[in-house]
């Protein structure tokens, strides 16, 4: 029904599979969704469904929005909004509430997007792997980044690797699967680590069978 | 958002009167449940159809098994879902050790034999001994209490 959805990271932890082999899972919060609009190929060149999600105060949210929220006919004050890319598009309509729960039920491969950690200004060491220079025999600094390139140019190559501002960037990790669903909690169990920090939004997305492989 | 992983990880946990309380010292009996094979629940399925396409259909899955592994609780690690514990026991002649998760459905069943009076919370110097040398002081009067 719907190939991409919205939900919380909210921290790693272990579960048992069916044999009792522990593995290693991120639970991740799913959003309660809203159709807002539905993009046709005739209209809009291209099939999608936008969605809303992540209540909200209504003072919070900027008149556009309201009015997105108002034409969709719903009561829920909703701050963000995404758009869905998928062909079945049908069986949607206006102002209706969507349970992730239902719609994941069926998924197999997992992409999920999010902004990874920002970590600041770092060095060429954490940044790109450098492996830096000897620890003793009295090297004075041993995480400089060294010599980069010719120097017959006179100038320094776009794109070289430098030190410089790393992480809080969107970061997709491909091919995850999901574990289990926990009805009462409303948490999914994806086997593995989802990029960003604990509280942070990210997507789920259902991996097409090309892109599965 | 701690709490959530809270419940969900209690969601999990075994019925308390399930686990016994297992301290280093003590003498165990665990029931283990072995399963055929590592077959995750998509790949099985697929292999029923391919039986069931080629009209195979004798061919089954064996039915799980239950193993007993007897011996010393040399130590426990960790807490709550994560909670394990090593055991360690002489088979012919060489001394294996097993660690379990106590709330994974792997372990069966937990039965404590007998408490010892131990002094230490890892009992790893039971490795270098062998024979009368790894007899442990039975702890007679606490196991009333404990139960």
């Amino acid at each position: 029904m719907i190939n991409k959805i919205p939900a919380t990271k909210i921290g790693m932890t272990t579960m048992f599979d069916e044999q009792g082999f522990s593995v290693p899972v991120t639970l991740v919060q799913p959003f309660t969704l809203v159709v807002t609009e539905l993009k046709r190929p005739e209209k809009h060149g291209y099939s999608a469904v936008q969605l809303a999600f992540k209540e909200t105060l209504r003072k919070r949210i900027n008149k556009p929005q309201q009015g997105v929220l108002s034409k969709a006919g719903t009561e829920k004050i909703l701050s963000k909004s995404y758009e869905s890319r998928q062909d079945e598009i049908d069986a949607l309509s206006l102002g209706q509430e969507i349970n992730p729960a239902e719609v994941i039920g069926d998924w197999g491969k997992i992409k999920v997007t999010g902004t990874s950690k920002g970590k600041g200004f770092a060095g060429a060491v954490k940044r790109w792997g450098f492996r830096g220079q000897q620890r003793t025999h009295g090297d004075p600094d041993n995480r400089r980044p060294m010599s980069n390139n010719a120097t017959d140019p006179a100038r320094v190559f776009k794109g070289s690797r430098r030190p410089g501002r790393l992480g809080a960037k969107q970061i997709s990790t491909r091919g995850l699967k999901l574990q289990s669903y926990n009805p009462e909690l409303n948490l999914i169990a994806i086997k593995g680590a989802v990029p960003g920090p604990v509280g942070g939004t990210v997507f789920l997305t259902l991996m097409s069978k090309a892109e599965a492989k | 958002m701690q709490q959530l992983i809270r419940d969900f990880e209690s969601a999990q946990l075994k019925a308390a009167e399930d686990v016994p309380v297992i301290k280093p010292g003590d003498t165990v009996r665990v029931k283990i449940n072995l399963y055929e094979g590592r077959i995750l629940p998509v790949i099985a399925m697929k292999k029923i159809q391919r039986i069931a396409a080629k009209g195979k259909s004798g061919r089954e899955q064996k039915a799980e098994r239950q193993q007993t592994f007897e011996g010393t609780v040399i130590g426990v690690q960790g807490s709550g879902l994560r909670q394990k514990f090593t055991v360690r026991k002489l088979a012919s002649g060489v001394g294996v050790e097993k660690t379990f998760f106590v709330h994974t459905t792997r372990v069966a069943a937990i039965e404590v034999v007998r408490r010892s009076h131990v002094r230490r919370a890892k009992l790893y110097y039971l490795r270098d001994r062998v024979g009368k040398a790894t007899r442990l002081r039975e702890k007679r009067e606490n196991v009333a209490k404990v139960d």
